[in-house]
């Protein structure tokens, strides 16, 4: 199996605060791989450093074989990323938001369109996406933003907390959509979430965070065969408490419960 | 009307709390002190120079009224005897006693050196022209034994010489107004020209667009160049908007410059117009690169606009006394004054006029060093973490 992202040892330091200790996994092609962890867990820092937006502190990070520090350039090549709480240009319609991403991937006019065209079918927007986008409500722009990051066929699709923050229906709906797009077009998808149940969904393979940690890696149905549970969640409780022995109210902020 | 109050109280707080909000209120108070101690401090300069102005006199008459004008001028200005010290040439004609003998209109000629057009080289001209008519009284006096009160008995015709030529009084004193006229529009410009491109900056994080822009398959300098040259377009389309309606306020409204005896091309000759042009266009891409570090240090919209409203003043505090002063005698200084930051479309006029390509190309070439500087540290956080994650001074501010 060809590895797209490769992580090793990753480490990062925000002034005196260490926000990973030592990351190491690796995502193949084609696959579904979530990251998934409580707020803080890291998941975000290692999603940015992945997309180039951040350089690690030690550790190396390749992805389709290039650099994310020396071959940034390259690697934004490569990668199309949604970050958590991603906005798109207001005064702009979906349709020019489209066309004007479509145009920085795109060789020529006609794969452009043919990449608009795409994500118009995969944002469901209709004919509402040659409205403004101030005009959207919350779910529609995450809508258009996640059908951004598909719509260039990337090698390796960055989503973080796909979902976040939009309802149960548009939920739904974006899931179905990474996750039939991931598998019509085999294109690599690297995802964090803290929706337990999502990540079951979605995921071919996880790897739980935990205080900038990785304490857990496998495919759900292994994960949930090895502690013996029902659910990811459960999962995450007993790797948290069998790791370290800390205190559960606290790291379970903002870890979301489906029992 | 109490829940009123508890919301004014709580926008109070809210606005007096962040930093932005107080460098506005507090800072424009310092800039337009130091403005107004620059620009009083050059009318001062002008003043005390038209008070001890030194005169000259070419007397090609030698009558009763010449000697009576020289000793009229000597009570008010400085009579020297060497040419070459003299702010002002008086040359009396040789029928001008003879003319005011016999009711004529006399004409005396005055010839005021000036270094370049400033407040100072129209105090002296002023002075002058003043000087002479108020010499009126007394001759009127003499002839009629006080009976009539004639005004136009001795006329004067005044030229400044410049540097490198001579022009006629009203000519200068036009230019004067053409050169607020034609540098009033940069300056107002360039301080927009800073909101603009710092807001261009700052609305990519507060609308949160900023990661995906950064992870886009294109180099960080397009990215940044891309919005420096939309903030300058539209600044250039703003000059031109502006640069219309200062003319139409000052030309038709307040009748200022008399564009209809002189032009600007007529001011400036073509070089100083091209010297005016590049000279604005280097301010404009100064003030928006100026504009792009204040949107990157800043996270809102809000923020980047208040402090690149200090843009705005500076450009003013330097702008508007430096075309009041006149520019240093001395050529060292002189080159100086041209590393000031903002100075460009004032000097560059100036120098224009006088005919100083040196003056011209030092106060671009300081401009443009100034925005390579700039640039370069920009190109420096662009390409690292800290355009994400906050520069320094930003978190001081916040935690402050």
């Amino acid at each position: 199996m060809v590895e797209v992202v490769v992580v090793d040892k990753l480490v990062k330091y925000y002034g005196g605060f260490q926000a990973l200790k030592g990351v190491s996994f690796s995502v193949f092609e084609g696959e579904v791989f979530g990251l998934i962890g409580p707020n803080g867990a890291g998941k975000t820092t290692t999603l940015r450093i992945i997309a180039t937006l951040l350089k690690p502190s030690s550790g190396r990070v390749t992805v389709c074989g290039y650099d994310v520090v020396r071959e940034a350039d390259r690697v934004r090549r490569v990668i199309s990323y949604l970050p958590e709480e991603a906005g798109a240009y207001r005064n702009l319609s979906g349709y020019e938001y489209l066309m004007f991403m479509a145009k920085l991937y795109a060789r020529s006019k006609r794969e452009a369109e043919d990449m608009v065209e795409e994500a118009i079918k995969i944002s469901g927007l209709g004919d509402r996406v040659y409205d403004r986008i101030k005009t959207y409500s919350r779910g529609m722009v995450r809508r258009l933003l996640i059908a951004r990051a598909l719509m260039v066929k990337p090698k390796l699709a960055i989503l973080d907390e796909p979902t976040s923050g939009i309802d149960v229906i548009h939920a739904l709906h974006i899931r179905r959509v990474v996750r039939d797009y991931a598998r019509r077009h085999g294109v690599t998808i690297l995802l964090s979430s803290h929706n337990m149940l999502e990540v079951e969904y979605l995921c071919d393979r996880v790897a739980i965070m935990y205080g900038g940690r990785i304490v857990e890696i496998g495919s759900p149905r292994e994960l949930l065969k090895r502690y013996g549970v029902r659910n990811l969640e459960e999962v995450f409780e007993k790797v948290v408490r069998e790791g370290n022995g800390e205190s559960m109210g606290s790291s379970f902020k903002g870890v979301k419960r489906f029992a | 009307m109490a829940s009123l109050w508890v919301l004014v109280l709580k926008e109070l707080r809210d606005l007096l709390r962040d930093p932005h909000t107080l460098v506005m209120l507090l800072i424009p108070a310092l800039v337009y002190s130091f403005m107004g101690e620059a620009a009083g401090s050059a009318i001062q300069q002008a003043v005390e120079q038209a008070t001890s102005i030194k005169i000259f006199f070419v007397d090609w008459d030698g009558g009763v009224f010449a000697e009576l004008l020289k000793s009229y001028v000597s009570r008010m200005a400085i009579v020297v005897e060497n040419a070459s010290k003299a702010d002002a040439v008086i040359v009396i004609p040789a029928s001008f006693t003879y003319n005011l003998s016999q009711y004529l209109q006399a004409r005396v000629v005055a010839r005021v050196k000036v270094e370049d057009v400033s407040i100072a080289s129209l105090a002296i001209i002023n002075t002058v022209r003043e000087i002479i008519s108020s010499f009126n009284s007394i001759v009127a006096s003499i002839l009629s034994g006080g009976k009539i009160n004639r005004t136009d008995l001795v006329s004067v015709t005044v030229f400044a010489t410049l540097p490198h030529k001579t022009l006629p009084a009203h000519v200068v004193e036009s230019i004067y107004n053409t050169m607020f006229t034609l540098v009033l529009a940069p300056l107002i410009v360039a301080g927009y020209a800073a909101i603009i491109s710092s807001a261009s900056i700052a609305y990519e994080k507060e609308e949160k667009t900023l990661e995906t822009l950064l992870t886009l398959p294109v180099p960080r300098t397009h990215i940044v160049v891309a919005k420096l040259v939309a903030s300058l377009a539209a600044a250039t389309l703003g000059t031109i908007s502006t640069g219309f309606g200062v003319y139409w306020y000052t030309v038709k409204t307040l009748g200022l410059a008399t564009p209809g005896s002189i032009g600007v091309v007529e001011v400036l000759g073509y070089k100083g117009l091209v010297s005016l042009l590049a000279s604005t266009m280097t301010l404009l891409i100064l003030t928006c690169v100026i504009g792009l570090f204040f949107g990157m240090l800043c996270q809102s919209v809000r923020g980047a606009q208040s402090l690149s409203g200090l843009v705005f003043m500076l450009v003013f505090a330097v702008g508007i006394p430096l075309l009041m002063s006149p520019l240093p005698p001395n050529p060292t200084a002189r080159l100086l004054t041209a590393l000031i930051p903002f100075s460009a479309p004032v000097i560059a006029v100036k120098a224009a006029i006088i005919e100083d390509n040196m003056l011209i190309l030092a106060t671009l070439a300081s401009h443009i060093a100034y925005t390579l500087l700039l640039a370069t540290y920009i190109a420096k956080i662009v390409s690292s973490e800290k355009l994400l994650l906050g520069i320094r001074l930003e978190h001081k501010l916040e935690k402050y």
